[in-house]
């Protein structure tokens, strides 16, 4: 899609896999709705059939594993991921860096796309083991703050979710735009 | 006979049951189990596989013609699911979920033994050593004397060890201490 018109500020780009497990996408846009809503009816399915979720680290093989075989076919699809969430039979969080070549990492922040050129510097500098929630919504502002100093591109809304044992949460954009030192 | 899946399933199935059936399944087992870590990368949960086995055991009684397999199986596993679980199986592809149960010969005697004796009270776990003794207990009951060594029997426990499942399969030198003194306390019971 080469356009330069903004159709819709507060798009929602993730899909809450299960109740612990957010997907977060970017990449080709019809290429993204496709293999996403197919790996949503794909987790959900299993969950109905075993009576059990899978894990956040289940998905994300999974997932990194249906691109994978897209790869090498005509179907190739262009979507980079992000996986989180929370495991309950572990008692700890995780997140996959997934790009569109299948390849997977698990780290503890991650970014996509044009963006990542300055959050991981940031959060490089502010990231330290078992932050708090507090914290860590300020490390995301941070990041979207140098955004909005140093990218060409401004964003007034942003899609922000929280992933914990009991579930997932939102963010309101709003409230989050509060902690932003540079606007 | 006993047959180890991946490491934290076992799968008992008696001689009672058509072995080369067995094997079949146990295969099939693998593969299954293979598939899904290769798909998940995570070890398949226990439920799932005695589904999957079952499932194929159930087509041989619907499609095909073909005679359904001859096979009970008894699977203790455990996964971080459900914890510890025992299913039995049947031929028609049938499966449920048990505190303690047994197939193949004289399965049906030893099965109301395990109802007496098996601890009902929910809050009194049951040791591993107690189970393993109650087991024992049931074997020596119901068979005769001289079929009991280690060449007729083989003993298996699973259990958590720092968390992950292993399985410990007796030694016969383990197996004949374990027979010998259960022969004596129901030799000794009989004197009474």
């Amino acid at each position: 899609m080469n356009s330069i018109m903004t159709i819709k500020h507060d798009a929602d780009k993730t899909y809450n896999l299960t109740k612990n497990v957010v997907m977060s996408t970017s990449g080709e846009p019809g290429d993204v709705t496709n293999f996403c809503e197919y790996i949503l009816g794909n987790v959900k399915l299993y969950g109905i059939r075993n009576y059990h979720d899978l894990t956040v680290d289940a998905c994300a093989k999974y997932t990194r594993r249906e691109l994978a075989m897209s790869l090498r076919s005509r179907d190739a699809y262009q979507v980079n991921l992000l996986v989180g969430g929370f495991n309950a039979n572990t008692q700890k969080p995780a997140l996959y860096c997934i790009d569109y070549l299948a390849s997977i990492a698990n780290i503890p922040f991650a970014a996509h796309g044009y963006c990542s050129y300055f959050s991981y510097s940031v959060l490089d500098r502010i990231y330290h083991p078992n932050m708090t929630v507090e914290e860590a919504l300020n490390a995301l502002a941070a990041c979207i703050s140098e955004l909005n100093t140093r990218f060409i591109i401004k964003h007034t809304s942003y899609t922000i979710k929280i992933i914990d044992a009991s579930g997932i949460s939102d963010v309101s954009s709003d409230d989050f735009l509060k902690r932003l030192t540079v606007q | 006979m006993s047959r180890r899946y991946d490491s934290r399933t076992t799968i008992f199935s008696p001689e009672a049951g058509i072995t080369s059936d067995a094997n079949l399944l146990i295969n099939e087992g693998r593969v299954v189990s293979q598939g899904y870590l290769m798909r998940y990368d995570d070890l398949i949960p226990v439920e799932n596989l005695v589904g999957r086995l079952c499932d194929i055991k159930q087509g041989y009684t619907q499609f095909g013609g073909l005679r359904p397999f001859g096979v009970s199986f008894v699977v203790a596993g455990w996964d971080p699911i459900i914890g510890f679980q025992l299913y039995q199986t049947d031929p028609a592809g049938n499966y449920s979920g048990w505190k303690a149960t047994c197939v193949g010969e004289n399965s049906s005697s030893a099965q109301s033994i395990l109802k007496q004796e098996y601890k009902k009270d929910e809050d009194i776990e049951m040791s591993l050593q107690d189970a393993v003794d109650l087991a024992c207990k049931i074997m020596v009951k119901l068979t005769d004397t001289a079929k009991l060594d280690s060449d007729n029997f083989e003993f298996a426990t699973l259990s958590l060890v720092d968390g992950t499942p292993k399985i410990h399969q007796f030694t016969s030198s383990e197996t004949d201490s374990l027979l010998k003194k259960h022969i004596a306390e129901k030799e000794s019971k009989t004197e009474e």
